[in-house]
């Protein structure tokens, strides 16, 4: 709340105590001069003055002296006609007025004793009324001399004008009043200097703040001895409650700034990559729990040691790092990015990590630090093997037949096979052949329309009977080739489901395909549609060779093929069921199998109706 | 020495049927028996006597009680496999020596040198293969001219 001031301006203040002082010295200065001015004056009037009385001296004992005195009375009128002089008279030795400005007075006893020193300027003192009295008359005294002899003493009594005596009163103090220009202007310096004083500090610690940085300079109040002051004062205080709260906002943001730091290390210890950073000489300045955890490494450990220590720290006695030259002299090159693949063996399962090593250089170009980043590629590396593996056997199941084909082509075209018995033979096992070789394309192209986006589903309305007869559609040629009886029992009414068709077809014609495959000739396969309130049960059933106990725990693996002769006979990839099992998961479903070796199997696929 | 799975001699189908081997016992191991047919068909016609066995046991057997000049061998066959047998057959002292075909329905997915070596193989044939260039390849086989690799194996 500002305090109701009603302030003249610095500049006006300090040119009024300017000119305060200035004209007070200037009027003392003035003072003085009249006073010297009337000084000078008055001493040339008095000098004037005197000249005519010691004139009237003269004349007075001239006339004496020539004339018997009989021209005194003339003359002492004459003077005392002077506008100054209040009376004038002439004593005689023995006492009494010879002449007197007041003719009466003549003969009178004068009524003052006539001084010892009878020439000079007397003042007046009577006592009247028991008071002591000075009158306003100087008097003059003069001896005259007639000759040798002393004859009387000329008075004269002269007006002390009024102001004269204001004057000489005053020319009494003119030390004091001398010293008063020099007391004005020490005064007006002092108040000056005063007004001065607070703008000055102020400035002091304006500059004081210009020339330090913000926080070091410390601001002092001042005396509170005008609104300036505690208007200073007040902005002291606010900028010093700004300073807090700005050093609170930067406690504050520093605090902030922890929290951030404390969620990035969060955020980086969730992460499942492994994340190191290390200095130029290796240690670890940073670690996140998956670097340590990948390398199957204390945490506390890690701070203590270089990366090269923790990387390698398994491979133990022998220096050589399980590495190619190729990296180990990338990794000598500490301003290279590298990768790396490197094989490790934790809890005795075999794991592959992939490590990256990107350098981080700072402007300077000065202290060079790494990233390191471990990923665990295990998985990866196994669905690599999965996929060569797949590939491989893909390829010895298209060549078995492509051999069988060629050889009894060739053998054929030999002359010497002349029995039309053995050329239909060789030509049905070459037809045979054949068609084995276009179910396995079949089977690919099935295999891969379900692999083919395993991830995600595209789910649309679809018409169960109308997949399901298209399956059948498209295995009804191997059963009529094999000879095996089919039945299917399907409820004429069937809802719509929200599936992704062209997955659950393939992974039904998978199913039939396998009872097909797996079911000797003159055996049977049936389907068996079933509805429940919550899902569609799709059961395929054979009369085949059935699978023994421990192949049924693996059929789902990708790959799994039985070592039954039988089986091998068959050309297969072993993948076909791991993805009648995916697609049976992705829909929400699942896949039952129930099989007894010799006996046969069923398969039976469950998709939930919404 | 040539390892080539194509054998140079280009006689075999100008040579009469019945006397490029005359007499010599020959062991195919296959475990399709369409192929050991064809492949019986085609060493039969060329003058071996032939034998088949469906996997490597049944081959380990047979070589155990008879005495063959040449084996032909698949590679991948359930319960014991070629690899098995050429093992077996080459840590044998009275079998070291005996020459060894291999059939092999996969390609360049093994190593054809690594692989000659470890086993003491004299050829490896691919299939599809030419039954006519398998039967020289045998003929050859069995007059030495194809040189039995010292096995390499401890």
């Amino acid at each position: 709340m500002p305090a109701p001031v009603s302030h003249i301006s610095l500049v006006r203040r300090l040119l009024g105590h300017y000119l305060m002082c200035g004209l007070g010295a200037v009027a003392a200065l003035g003072l003085g001069l009249a006073l010297s001015t009337s000084g000078v004056f008055g001493a040339h009037r008095t000098h004037s003055f005197l000249e005519q009385v010691e004139q009237t001296a003269q004349a007075i004992a001239a006339d004496e002296t020539d004339h018997g005195g009989e021209q005194v009375q003339l003359l002492v009128e004459q003077l005392g006609a002077a506008e100054t002089v209040a009376y004038c008279a002439v004593v005689s030795a023995d006492g009494t007025y010879r002449a007197h400005s007041c003719p009466a007075r003549v003969g009178q006893k004068c009524d003052a004793p006539v001084p010892a020193s009878r020439s000079g300027i007397h003042r007046l003192e009577r006592i009247e009324n028991g008071r002591h009295v000075v009158l306003p008359i100087d008097e003059y005294w003069v001896s005259l001399k007639a000759g040798t002899a002393e004859c009387g003493t000329l008075l004269v009594g002269t007006h002390v004008a009024r102001e004269t005596g204001f004057m000489a009163r005053l020319a009494d103090h003119a030390p004091t009043i001398m010293l008063l220009p020099v007391a004005i202007l020490l005064l007006g310096g002092q108040m000056l200097r005063c007004t001065a004083r607070q703008s000055s500090k102020i400035e002091e610690q304006l500059l004081q703040l210009s020339s330090s940085p913000a926080s070091a300079a410390t601001i002092d109040r001042l005396p509170e001895i005008n609104p300036t002051a505690s208007g200073w004062n007040r902005l002291v205080a606010r900028v010093t409650n700004q300073a807090t709260e700005a050093n609170l906002a930067a406690s504050l943001s520093k605090a902030l700034g922890g929290v951030r730091e404390q969620k990035a290390e969060k955020v980086l210890n969730k992460l499942s990559d492994g994340i190191a950073l290390s200095d130029q000489y290796g240690r670890v300045l940073f670690a996140n729990r998956s670097f340590s955890t990948l390398l199957g490494i204390a945490a506390e450990r890690i701070s203590e040691s270089t990366v090269f220590e923790l990387l390698f720290e398994n491979e133990g006695a022998s220096d050589e790092l399980p590495v190619s030259d190729e990296v180990k002299s990338q990794l000598s090159q500490e301003t290279l990015p590298v990768v790396f693949e490197l094989p490790r063996g934790t809890d005795g399962v075999a794991g592959v990590l992939r490590v990256a090593r990107q350098p981080l250089i700072d402007e300077g170009g000065q202290s060079l630090t790494h990233i390191w980043q471990i990923r665990d590629i295990s998985q990866q590396k196994l669905a690599e093997q999965a996929r060569s593996d797949f590939v491989n056997s893909a390829a010895h199941e298209l060549r078995t037949p492509l051999a069988n084909i060629k050889a009894y082509a060739e053998t054929l075209a030999l002359d010497d096979v002349t029995d039309l018995e053995s050329q239909k033979g060789f030509l049905n096992i070459i037809n045979s052949e054949a068609t084995r070789l276009a179910r396995f394309v079949d089977e690919l192209l099935n295999i891969s329309s379900l692999e083919c986006g395993s991830l995600s589903l595209n789910r649309q309305q679809t018409d169960t009977l109308r997949l399901l007869n298209e399956a059948i559609e498209k295995v009804r040629p191997q059963v009529q080739q094999k000879g095996l009886e089919f039945t299917s029992v399907i409820p004429p009414k069937l809802p719509e489901l929200s599936i992704d068709k062209d997955k659950v077809a393939a992974a039904l014609v998978n199913l039939l395909g396998n009872a097909v495959k797996y079911t000797p000739e003159g055996g049977k396969v049936s389907l068996h549609v079933a509805q429940t309130p919550t899902e569609l049960a799709v059961s395929v059933e054979d009369t085949g060779i059935g699978m023994s106990a421990q192949d049924l725990s693996k059929i789902c693996q990708k790959f799994f093929r039985s070592e039954d002769p039988r089986v091998r006979d068959i050309p297969g990839s072993g993948i076909g069921l791991s993805l009648v099992q995916e697609v049976a998961r992705s829909h929400g479903g699942r896949l039952e199998v129930h099989s007894e070796l010799n006996k046969g199997s069923k398969f039976t696929l469950f998709i939930p109706l919404s | 020495m040539s390892m080539s799975p194509i054998p140079k001699s280009q006689n075999a189908e100008d040579r009469t049927p019945g006397n490029l081997a005359p007499g010599l016992r020959v062991l195919v191991v296959e475990d399709n028996r369409v192929m050991g047919d064809v492949m019986r068909f085609n060493f039969d016609r060329a003058g071996f006597s032939t034998a088949v066995a469906l996997n490597g046991r049944l081959a380990w057997d047979l070589l155990q009680a008879e005495t063959f000049a040449l084996l032909v061998t698949d590679l991948q066959m359930p319960e014991m496999d070629g690899r098995e047998l050429c093992r077996r057959i080459r840590a044998d002292s009275r079998l070291v020596h005996l020459p060894i075909i291999l059939l092999t329905a996969k390609g360049l997915e093994i190593d054809r040198d690594q692989l000659t070596r470890e086993l003491g193989l004299n050829l490896i044939l691919y299939k599809p293969f030419s039954p006519r260039q398998l039967v020289a390849a045998a003929a050859e086989c069995v007059a030495g001219h194809v040189a039995t690799v010292e096995p390499a194996i401890s």
